[in-house]
């Protein structure tokens, strides 16, 4: 098809996207399913449009320019403004993975435009009207759509681009060639991979494209997923040499989930009776609710490192000895990382329930409060006191990585430590950790 | 910063970038069954220690007159003035439990006594460490004896700091002064009492981020800087409008006018971000140090001719959207023959290297058509017209324009030249658009919470020095003497303006006779 010459040739909707799979945008996206209308005013409504996997650049430069003609007509209910600060590569697997996916990249899309990249890896070959057939009889599917956001006179602000690239079980050699060919020159590029323990086929090949990789630690699930994880970053990124080119910036939006519980800790460490009682500090306690064991290893592996702790061995599940190896702490100590069920105590949100550090007779806190998303904290050295954590919706989270956030040489460092911490487990051949009190 | 900071040795603290957390302190606030206490002040406390920005211990002292029920009326006020809402209960449990109230006579030297027993104790119970933020937010005559009182009760530590010692730094709203003498008088009393950098001389307008990107647009782009002078810039214009009359202010306003409510302050603040030179750091003694050169640097007005330089009007009877408003001297607390003008227009020249020949076209009014506030830079145009219309008429002579909008819709936007697509060369005015609040997708914070924050940190860069504000006010003098003599002579008629419109005749004229235009912002 032509951008906006042609009669309508809205895309079918891409399986699942419907009212009632939860797709925010669903109701923009069957409006412009139900009315008939061509092309153009499909992608000003946000549907996708079917184009050739050869033809993209073509469709779309098409599409916008017709888009813009529009938005010029006196009753045009939507302006054009076409804008990218990114090229966001992003990954899913499967339609679940997909439909999570399009909601994110619909939030993100309000406040970082950016040519959306969007491989969708379905989990079986489809029987399609697919635009292209490959030679191994794959089909490729490719579809385009506008990503806007409401502006404060409530018009729609179409912005900027989205591909989704279809097909079952992705093929490395056709799909990062057809990529690198869609990236926007002179915008970074960010690289989303919701699990990066699992091996992609892809992934090596497309890895050197990104400027920014971005995961979730907290899809992980486990402590030996993390641990994978983290050897697998090490094998993308930190084994090769970076030859010239800047070093990848490897973000976790479970590590920025971390953010108040950190910035909160640290405080009650400011008054200076405090900060001594942190050189001479006996024990970590952290205790996680069932499957959030990733969250535990990042926050401890953070306090080590900040702390100048190494682990040395398991005396038992879920408990590490620490020795001093930097300039902070002065003797060993002990971290005991403390599995329960969520509901047996409030986790707040990001299902760590408390931290506890002691130093001799003094204990400081900090716990999930009860029944509200708050912090308690508690220092002999400070008034107890109530600090609310706002939950952040992942797109938000997604944000953030994509600005200064993003850039956090504390999360590799906490990373590596929580994959150790994982490892001297593995090798004491004790279990997950998962103790119950 | 202060410059005892214990979170230096806070290894937690190390890589925690992003958020900035002031020295436990106490905040105690004169005047604090005012307005501002309920409507801005607290509730930019509550939302700092919402958004984790306020130490643990911090605690909040209301002084004023009469006996009220202070932390019952700041839970009602964050409750609903807060810009996180609603009340978040556990916060208010900690936060509020900082909150207490004395009440004293400003001039009464027992009143003081009480406070200071009453600090200390705070000091044992919420660890303050004898950390002080005195905000004197009362009428101005209450200024000088609050200040009196509080050196001799030995409340303020003149200690600078970094040496070790708890920390002193006193707010002052506006307004400082009235006019040259009065600012002077005030400046010697703080100073009897204070240092320099333990004054914050507050403009509330300096702490919105719209104002603060003035300095990240101009430095922090290469691209701009090097056609911000007179080789480049035809003209600026700053406006400040309002379409609000003066809300039952009269008795304040009267005795004040828009030359010392809005130039003397905030605009001239806008002007010397937008005129100044690059600081050597961004730190408060360097910027303001460069202010002071462009308030130095103003042209003074030739008093005798004071009517063609600085436009004054006030507004008549109109109409405000679509209702009937009354003119300014039917308005409550007004004298019926009140010359206080409502709206001014000032054409100023900054002598110097940068900006010789410039003209800076300022104007503030109320019951304008809309709220806006805004900088308009005009470029020169381009030296040669090559497009020619079929009837020889040269094309794409408008020129281009960079305006920075402050407030609403608050942003930056390019006015350049583009052809129209078609067969023909017809160039067309196109804008570049940047908005705030869409393109960051985050709400600013209001102007007091950053303003706040910063003077616990012990960071001035937003507040104004004394030099800059007894500049501001000689200028100013001039023009308040020029228009009190042509008052007493009764030789110069007040202009009057339709409510609802852009202002007086003569302000249109002033330009007019340049060969220029007001913007239409």
């Amino acid at each position: 098809m032509s951008g906006g010459e042609n009669p309508p040739q809205v895309s079918p909707p891409p399986s699942g996207r419907t009212p009632e799979s939860g797709d925010l945008r669903a109701r923009e996206r069957q409006e412009g399913w139900a009315v008939p209308i061509d092309a153009v005013d499909a992608f000003t409504l946000g549907a996708a449009i079917a184009v050739a996997p050869d033809k993209i650049e073509q469709e779309l430069t098409a599409l916008w320019r017709k888009a813009a003609e529009r938005a010029q007509s006196t009753d045009a209910r939507f302006t054009v403004t076409r804008a990218c600060l990114w090229n966001f590569i992003i990954h899913s697997n499967g339609e679940e993975e997909f439909f999570f996916t399009k909601r994110l990249i619909d939030e993100m899309s309000e406040s970082v435009p950016a040519r959306i990249l969007s491989l969708y890896e379905t989990s079986e070959a489809e029987k399609s009207d697919a635009s292209v057939v490959g030679d191994d009889g794959s089909p490729l599917r490719a579809s385009v759509e506008a990503n806007f956001r409401r502006s404060g006179t409530g018009r729609r602000e179409v912005l900027a681009e989205e591909i989704t690239l279809e097909a079952p079980h992705i093929e490395a050699n056709r799909l990062s060639g057809l990529v690198r060919s869609l990236l926007l020159a002179d915008v970074p590029t960010a690289l989303f991979v919701r699990n990066p323990a699992t091996q992609y086929g892809w992934l090596p090949r497309l890895a050197p494209e990104a400027d920014r990789f971005i995961f979730d630690s907290r899809k992980l699930g486990s402590g030996a997923t993390l641990q994978c994880t983290y050897n697998n970053l090490q094998k993308l990124y930190r084994s090769q040499p970076a030859g010239g080119r800047p070093v990848v910036e490897i973000a976790d939006l479970g590590w920025v989930r971390l953010w108040p519980w950190r910035i909160l800790l640290a405080g009650l460490f400011d008054p200076p009776q405090a900060t001594q009682a942190l050189r001479q500090l006996d024990s970590i306690e952290i205790h996680h609710s069932a499957g959030e064991e990733p969250a535990a290893l990042l926050m401890a592996g953070w306090l080590l490192e900040r702390l100048g702790l190494g682990p040395v061995s398991q005396s038992a599940p879920g408990v590490w000895s620490l020795k001093p190896e930097g300039e902070v702490a002065q003797k060993p100590a002990e971290l005991r990382l403390v599995s329960e069920p969520a509901q047996e105590r409030p986790v707040g949100i990001v299902g760590i329930a408390s931290i506890e550090l002691k130093s001799g007779e003094h204990v400081f806190s900090a716990r999930g409060v009860a029944d509200s998303r708050s912090i308690s904290l508690g220092s002999p050295f400070q008034p107890e006191r109530v600090q609310p954590v706002h939950g952040r919706p992942d797109s938000e989270l997604m944000v953030a990585v994509m600005g200064v956030g993003g850039r956090d040489p504390l999360m590799y460092e906490a990373l590596r430590l929580g994959a150790q911490l994982v490892g001297i487990q593995s090798t004491a051949g004790a279990g997950t950790g998962e103790t119950s009190k | 910063m202060s410059g005892t900071d214990p979170k230096i040795d806070n290894p937690l603290r190390e890589g925690l970038v992003g958020e900035r957390q002031p020295d436990p302190c106490a905040m105690v606030i004169f005047g604090a069954s005012g307005d501002l206490t309920k409507r801005k002040l607290v509730p930019a406390l509550y939302t700092l220690a919402r958004e984790r920005l306020l130490p643990a211990g911090f605690a909040i002292v209301g002084m004023a007159r009469r006996e009220i029920p202070f932390a019952d009326q700041m839970r009602e006020a964050v409750d609903k003035y807060a810009r996180r809402r609603p009340l978040d209960p556990g916060l208010w449990s900690s936060f509020g439990a900082g909150i207490s109230y004395i009440a004293g006579n400003f001039d009464d030297p027992a009143a003081y006594e009480r406070l200071k027993a009453h600090l200390a104790e705070i000091d044992a119970q919420r660890g303050t460490g004898g950390n002080r933020v005195f905000y004197i937010s009362t009428p101005p005559e209450s200024f000088e004896p609050i200040l009196r009182n509080l050196g001799a009760a030995g409340l303020i530590n003149q200690q600078p700091e970094g040496s070790g010692g708890p920390w002193t730094r006193v707010i002052i709203e506006k307004p400082f002064g009235t006019d040259l003498k009065s600012a002077e008088e005030l400046n010697a009393t703080c100073l009897k009492v204070l240092r320099e950098d333990q004054i914050y001389r507050i403009d509330h307008y300096l702490g919105k981020e719209t104002v603060q990107n003035i300095l990240v647009f101009r430095f922090a782009n290469g691209i701009f800087e090097p056609l911000w002078n007179h080789k480049y810039i035809d003209s600026v214009q700053l406006t400040v409008s309002e379409a609000i009359g003066i809300e039952g202010r009269g008795n304040y306003y009267d005795q004040s006018g828009t030359l010392r409510d809005m130039v003397q302050n905030h605009i001239f603040q806008f002007m010397c971000l937008m005129a100044m030179e690059p600081p050597v750091a961004f730190e408060a003694g360097s910027v303001h140090d460069e202010k002071v050169k462009v308030l130095r640097a103003l042209r003074e007005l030739p008093t005798d001719e004071i009517d063609s330089w600085a436009v004054r009007g006030q507004y008549g009877a109109g109409f405000e959207k679509g209702q009937p408003v009354p003119s300014y001297r039917e308005e409550q607390g007004v004298r019926p023959d009140s010359r206080t003008e409502t709206y001014i227009a000032l054409k100023l020249f900054i002598d110097n290297f940068r900006w010789a020949g410039v003209p800076f076209y300022i104007r503030a009014g109320k019951r304008m058509p809309k709220r806006v506030s805004e900088i308009g830079i005009t470029f020169k145009n381009v030296p040669h017209a090559l497009f020619k219309g079929p009837t020889g008429a040269q094309l794409g002579r408008e020129p281009n324009v960079l305006a920075l909008r402050i407030q609403p819709d608050e942003g930056i936007n390019l006015k350049f030249l583009s052809k129209v697509p078609g067969p023909t060369i017809e160039p067309r005015p196109v804008t570049m658009d940047f908005r705030y609040g869409s393109s960051f997708g985050t709400e600013p914070p209001e102007a007091y919470e950053r303003l706040l924050l910063d003077c616990m940190l012990g960071d001035g860069t937003l507040f104004t020095r004394g030099d800059e504000v007894l500049q501001s006010w000689r200028f100013c003098t001039r023009i308040l003497d020029a228009w009190a003599e042509g008052n007493a002579k009764a030789t110069n008629p007040l202009p009057s303006y339709e409510a609802g419109s852009w202002g007086p005749a003569e302000a249109d004229e002033m330009l007019t006779r340049d060969g220029r235009t007001w913007r239409k912002p």
